[in-house]
């Protein structure tokens, strides 16, 4: 049976929630073919049953495990460990999440093995054509004014695939075969990692799973605007995120920022305050299900992409919306 | 100690112009250095002046146009130029363009301590290039680098910010370093920097000065291809309100 791989991204005790959304695209879209995962296991991570039986219930029949004595934030070593795995099983897709990690070492992988790799895919459709598996990877391209449909004459067929293009499901699969490789390696690798810190970022600004964002732009004028917004948030529940362009005023932190070269984010609700709608911002939120936004000019490109539009000064609208919530 | 700057003249993305048919019009789009390469030159600029005898090579493939890119590149402070331009590498993808840079640093350039580039052009954006370039070379890749913290003859220490947080990493010399922020304040090159920059080398290389095999490059040497292009659909419609009191309501009450 045609195989297709998934790269099983992992933090210090966890699988990413991204990682299963993954799974379960692939799973819905290939169901008569073989759904695999590798992940590569650092020293501290615990591979419990409840991890396995995630897998299994969003979608994976089989996992490769693969092992690396370095700390989990120290992924040097992954492509090489990966690349041997894929020269031995041949699965005529690999897929990864379009994080900074999945970034990092796709292309690595990717000339290793000497195949083609499209970049931050925003859809992907596989085909069975004759039980050859077939991958259509459609991604924003030209600063996000163009959609291009990319083919790959070369296998395996290879994509990093940007967070919030699936969600993940139960769905209804049996069982899960574990299998454990080593690959006796000599890799002479010279970077050295001296300090991570890990960022706040993952509890607080998790736009990528958010329900709920506010995210504001150059239209709220100053930093204490983005600490009034960032009220607004904390007593609602939102999360808040922020144009590049008011990351580059300094008004507020990059690790807020939503779009091209920032995070995607595809909430239910999310509102824009004072944000005009430059198309590299709206890469990163036109999949948000409800879209509200805010701006003191009525013809303002983001009301291209909305649902519901204010013609209204936004940093007054969240003095208004603050006053009422108190 | 020799330094790579990798950089690509791009079109400027805010300049987009469709036809009826929703095609983009390419010609006469205005083109632009990519910002993260201007990071990238300026990040070398700054290791030139704190090691002894550095030396700023910029390599580009592209279009004869792109000799305006490598000019602007030399102002900002690079000593000399090279591009790539030949019918045969046109239509590479990521794979074909890192082989044919490859060629050129290994088989042209040949000496080289330490690559630096973007991380990523606002064009295409697949920052995939600089690893597979990286790889191709033997050499590791230090990628979201926003700042280059020290660096000696053999040794480079750099600060990287991704998704899961931020790290100090060093590694030894050759390396390619990606930059994804570069924080000091851009200076504009003054009108004494573009006279230096006009008096600068640009050598114009074509596929048999690099010795690279023509299938290994161009779109016969790359393994993806575009099946179909097409223009983003947006289907919103806009229904405006006129106040707090109903905004309240569709934020809450779906």
């Amino acid at each position: 049976m045609a195989e297709i791989l998934i790269y099983i991204e992992s933090n210090e005790n966890n699988v990413l929630d991204t990682t299963y959304d993954l799974i379960t695209g692939v799973k819905e879209m290939a169901k008569n073919s073989t759904v695999s995962g590798v992940i590569v296991l650092h020293p501290d991570f615990i591979l419990s049953d409840e991890i396995k039986n995630n897998l299994k219930k969003y979608g994976l029949d089989k996992l490769y495990i693969l092992k690396s004595d370095k700390p989990f934030f120290q992924k040097n070593e992954e492509p090489f460990l990966i690349s041997d795995l894929i020269k031995n099983i041949n699965p005529e897709i690999f897929i990864l999440t379009s994080s900074t990690t999945g970034r990092e070492i796709a292309p690595i992988i990717a000339s290793i093995l000497d195949t083609g790799l499209t970049a931050d895919c925003t859809k992907i459709e596989i085909e069975n054509i004759d039980n050859k598996l077939k991958l259509i990877s459609t991604r924003p391209t030209f600063g996000g004014k163009l959609m291009a449909s990319i083919i790959c004459k070369k296998y395996p067929q290879m994509a990093t695939v940007r967070a919030g293009t699936f969600k993940k499901e139960e769905i209804n699969n049996k069982q899960i075969e574990i299998l454990e490789f080593n690959f006796p390696h000599i890799l002479n690798l010279k970077s050295e990692i001296i300090e991570y810190k890990k960022d706040k970022k993952d509890e607080f600004v998790n736009l990528q799973n958010a329900k709920m964002v506010f995210a504001g732009g150059l239209g709220l004028k100053n930093k204490e605007n983005f600490e009034k917004l960032k009220l607004l948030c904390k007593k609602t529940g939102a999360i808040m995120g922020a144009t590049r362009k008011a990351v580059d005023k300094g008004f507020v932190d990059k690790k807020y920022q939503i779009g091209q070269t920032g995070s995607t984010t595809t909430p239910e609700i999310y509102v824009a305050f004072g944000i005009s709608g430059a198309i590299h911002h709206i890469m990163g939120m036109e999949n948000s299900k409800k879209i509200i936004a805010i701006n003191s000019d009525k013809n303002a490109p983001i009301f291209k992409y909305s649902d519901i539009g204010l013609v209204a000064d936004a940093s007054e609208i969240i003095d208004e919306l603050l006053k009422s919530l108190n | 100690m020799n330094i790579i700057v990798c950089i690509k003249q791009i079109p400027d993305t805010n300049d987009v112009k469709w036809t009826k048919d929703n095609n983009i019009i390419r010609d006469n789009v205005i083109s632009i250095l990519n910002p993260y390469d201007v990071k990238a030159i300026l990040t070398a600029v700054e290791i030139k002046n704190y090691v002894k005898n550095a030396g700023i090579t910029l390599l580009s493939m592209g279009p004869d146009n792109s000799v305006e890119s490598l000019r602007y590149g030399l102002t900002l402070g690079a000593d000399d130029a090279i591009l790539l331009s030949d019918r045969k590498f046109s239509g590479s993808d990521t794979n074909a363009t890192s082989k044919t840079l490859q060629a050129a640093i290994k088989n042209y350039i040949k000496n080289f301590d330490l690559i630096i580039t973007g991380q990523f052009a606002l064009d295409g954006d697949t920052s995939q290039t600089p690893y597979s370039l990286a790889n191709r070379l033997n050499i590791e890749t230090l990628g979201y680098v926003v700042e280059v913290n020290s660096i000696t003859e053999n040794e480079i220490t750099v600060k990287q910010v991704k998704d899961n947080g931020s790290y100090i990493t060093k590694c030894a010399l050759p390396c390619l370093i990606s930059i994804s922020d570069y924080k000091k304040e851009f200076i504009k090159p003054s009108v004494f920097d573009y006279m230096k920059g006009q008096d600068k080398k640009i050598t114009v290389l074509n596929i048999n000065d690099i010795q690279i095999d023509p299938k290994e490059t161009g779109v016969i040497g790359s393994p993806t291809y575009v099946k179909k292009a097409y223009r983003p659909e947006n289907n919103r419609e806009c229904k405006f309100i006129q106040n707090v009191f109903e905004l309240k309501k569709e934020i809450f009450n779906g």
